[in-house]
Formats: C-alpha cells, sequence, structure tokens
C-alpha cells in the first residue's frame, strides 16, 4: 500500500514537471498568439489592413524587391507607369487598371491610359471616369494609343481603330500623322518615389500580424513550429486538468 | 467504428486502462490526418462573361452602350447606399424599352463582385453574379438567394421595398449583393430622371 502510493507520489510529480516543461515552452507561442491574435481581431478599428509595413527590413524579409521599372509614359505634366504588376499616375496607383501598360496621352484636358484590355479615362487629378473595355465595343489586342485630329486612336492586332467622342463606338482606319504615345525615361526623383511607393504597398500590418500568428511569416518552418506549439497547448491544457485531478483525489 | 465505441463504454466510469488512452491518441491522430485531406474548395470564378449576360438578357441583339454621368447629386445618392463614393464618374448601361441594364460591381470582402441587374419599370427583373472574386461566400450566386430581389423597388431612404434575407457565412457578400440592386433601381431612375431613352 506505502509502496503504491509513492509510486503514485512519483508519477503525479513527473506530471507536474512534464506539465511545467510544456508550460515554459509554449509560453512564449502562447504570448505570440494571444497579442498578434487580438490585434487581428481589432484589425479593421485599427485599421491595420490599411497600414503598409514601411521598414526595409521587414520587406527585405518578405523578399519584397524594387522591380525594374521601364520608362513612363509623360501625359501632359503628369507620367504613367507601369511598376511592376501595377499602373500610377504619378505617384498615386490608378484604380481598377492592370498591366500591360501600352501608352498614355493627354486629350482636351482628360487622360487616356490604354493598360490591359481597357482605356482608362482621368482627370487631370488622376481619378478614374470611366473605363472603357471590350463590352463598351472597345477593340482587342491594343498594343499602342495615339491621337489624330482630336480623336483617340488605338492601334491593334486588327489594324487601327478610331474611338468616337464617348470612346463608345470604334471604326477602322488608315492611320497616318497618328501622334503615338511614346515611352520616355522617368525623372529620377519620381523614380525613386515609385520604387518606395510599390514596395510599401505590398505588406500590411494587418498581414504581417497574420504571417507571424500562423507562423508563415518564417516560412513552412515557421508553420510546423506553430503546429507544435499548438499541440503543446493541448498537452499543456490535458496535464494541467489531470494534475488537477489527481491532486485533489489525494 | 467499434474502436471509438468501445472508448465510449470506456469513458462511463470504467478504470483507464493504458491501451484506452493509446486508441484516444489514435483517434485524435486519424481525425487530424482527415482535416488534413480536407479539400480546400475556392469559389472564385467567372459564372458568366458580362458580354454572355448581356446576349442572353437581350436575344442575342444587345443595344449600343449608354452612359449616365455621375453628377454631384447622383455621386451623393451612389455613395448613401454603398458607403462610399463611386468609383467612376461615368456609369455604362444598356437599354431596351422600358428594361435597363446595369453591370455593376462592389467589394464583398476584399475583392469585387461584378454583379449584371435588370430594372423593369423600376423593379428589378433579374439578378446575376457574373464574377465572383472572393476566396468564400459564393452561395450568392444560387438562385435561392437572388430570387429574392425579384420585383423589388426602392421605397424611402433609397431602401428596398424588402427585406434580404442573408447566406451565413457570406454576409458582406450577401451585403455587397442588396447595396448593387439598390444601386441599379437609383442609376435606374435617374436616368429616366435625366431623360435618356
Amino acid at each position: 500500500m506505502v509502496r503504491h502510493k509513492k509510486h503514485h507520489g512519483v508519477r503525479l510529480r513527473s506530471l507536474f514537471l512534464w506539465h511545467r516543461y510544456f508550460g515554459l515552452t509554449a509560453a512564449l507561442f502562447v504570448m505570440t498568439l494571444a497579442v498578434s491574435g487580438v490585434l487581428i481581431n481589432y484589425s479593421d478599428e485599427l485599421q491595420l489592413n490599411k497600414r503598409p509595413v514601411q521598414a526595409d527590413w521587414l520587406l527585405d524579409w518578405y523578399g519584397i524587391a524594387a522591380p525594374a521599372i521601364a520608362d513612363g509614359y509623360a501625359a501632359g505634366p503628369h507620367w504613367v507607369t507601369q511598376v511592376g504588376e501595377r499602373i500610377y499616375f504619378d505617384t498615386q496607383e490608378i484604380d481598377g487598371a492592370a498591366p500591360p501598360l501600352f501608352g498614355a496621352l493627354q486629350l482636351a484636358g482628360t487622360l487616356v491610359v490604354a493598360a490591359g484590355n481597357q482605356l482608362l479615362l482621368l482627370t487631370p487629378q488622376g481619378k478614374v471616369i470611366d473605363r472603357v473595355g471590350g463590352l463598351e465595343g472597345l477593340p482587342e489586342n491594343i498594343r499602342a494609343v495615339g491621337a489624330a485630329g482630336g480623336h483617340v486612336i488605338v492601334q491593334t492586332a486588327q489594324g487601327d481603330f478610331q474611338g468616337d467622342d464617348q470612346l463608345l463606338a470604334w471604326r477602322s482606319i488608315d492611320a497616318n500623322g497618328v501622334d503615338w504615345a511614346q515611352a520616355a525615361p522617368l525623372p529620377t526623383p519620381l523614380r525613386n518615389t515609385l520604387v518606395k511607393e510599390y514596395r510599401g504597398a505590398d505588406v500590411s500590418w494587418e498581414r504581417l500580424l497574420l504571417d507571424l500568428h500562423s507562423g508563415r511569416l518564417f516560412g513552412r518552418i515557421g508553420v510546423a513550429v506553430m503546429n507544435i506549439a499548438a499541440v503543446l497547448m493541448v498537452l499543456l491544457a490535458i496535464s494541467g486538468v489531470w494534475h488537477f485531478f489527481k491532486r485533489k483525489r489525494r | 467504428m467499434t474502436l471509438f465505441f468501445s472508448n465510449v463504454r470506456r469513458l462511463k466510469g470504467a478504470p483507464a486502462h493504458p491501451s484506452f488512452y493509446r486508441s484516444l491518441w489514435l483517434h485524435a491522430l486519424l481525425l487530424l490526418c482527415l482535416l488534413w485531406q480536407m479539400p480546400i474548395s475556392s469559389a472564385k470564378g467567372v459564372y458568366l462573361a458580362p458580354r454572355d449576360f448581356l446576349q442572353e438578357v437581350f436575344d442575342d441583339r444587345p443595344p449600343p452602350t449608354q452612359t449616365l454621368w455621375i453628377t454631384k447629386e447622383i455621386g451623393q445618392g451612389a455613395e448613401e447606399i454603398l458607403g462610399h463614393p463611386l468609383r467612376v464618374m461615368r456609369v455604362h448601361y444598356w437599354a431596351q424599352g422600358k428594361r435597363s441594364v446595369w453591370i455593376l460591381e462592389e467589394i464583398g470582402k476584399e475583392q469585387p463582385i461584378t454583379v449584371g441587374i435588370v430594372i423593369k419599370a423600376g423593379r428589378v427583373a433579374q439578378m446575376r453574379v457574373l464574377i465572383y472574386r472572393e476566396s468564400r461566400g459564393d452561395e450568392v450566386r444560387q438562385p435561392f438567394f437572388l430570387d429574392q430581389f425579384k420585383g423589388a423597388t426602392l421605397q424611402d431612404g433609397e431602401e428596398l421595398d424588402r427585406t434580404i434575407d442573408g447566406v451565413s457565412g457570406a454576409t458582406l457578400s450577401t451585403r455587397a449583393l442588396t447595396k448593387l440592386a439598390r444601386l441599379a433601381l437609383f442609376l435606374d431612375r435617374q436616368r429616366n430622371a435625366h431623360g435618356s431613352p
């Protein structure tokens, strides 16, 4: 009987010891998960999804390199540039514009940007007036955009087309004397600003916290470690409850 | 399964044998494996190309594109409905007789949902989810949900004259589609008020 009790005590001590080790190992992860979890829950209120991470070392960690910026298109006093998969009006990303950028020009106070399979019409302030695509009759496979006689001309694989005043009807033309939009080197300050803008726009604080929470911030190993931490926490809970009832029984 | 029931019997007060815990772990492991293998389906997709939607509505003869300029007054109304300003200053639509078709977009959670809406005599005649880009919540494209909008019209405060029952797990998509139905009805009223054909 005495031997049984002694044996029981040893087992309980060993369980307690395991419980402490699990607790100690899991502590760091519990803190990380709890803090990141609470912040993620209040992501909307804190607008974390709109706050870009700008620390260079974190962006380097994510492997976000500054893309090679091709030349831009001067449209009046403004520049339209493609950086990576984004199209910028000066330093402001154009809402709803998709690459590749084929050209941009200014016509009667309106900026016309040919990108992807659509034409975007912008105000001189960069606000999108309209997006015209195939649904509105824009010819497919645009290669370049230009102007002639106050009309917008698009060059496509099927030939050149001239748009009406609203850019909703297009007719095939033999283009002569078209002033095609030409790419030109960007001013250096604008190029530098665009690189910074582009890098910062990719990772928000919400993304960073989500990746920290899941362990993805450290790649596949990070996820595996977080999984092990989750198992440890389950073991911690089990050993804690077990220990509680064993002691109560004694 | 037999193992499971034997475990249940043991849980009912019988003293725990080491094999009991072993089998419990086995079950937990099996469950984990099953969860691991569960396919993760994506809701993303082009369900009907906007061009095909127009062809379908107008029996393969869609009318020319028309535009409605967003004046200050229209912009304010649209902003009240959407909760944010319209992303463009000119909206396209296609109209024939008393029918007008609007192809509009609104963000559900993170991505825009493209919806085709047919308005006839001031009421929603048809609504279709054309392109769904969110990773989940595409149940809103099912007729059981969209049919709720049929016949809906605007009442005071630019609200729909009926309650739209949401789809669980797709609350934001439900909200986006409801806003788009209201917006299409509002824009249709504006085009009539501004003398468009």
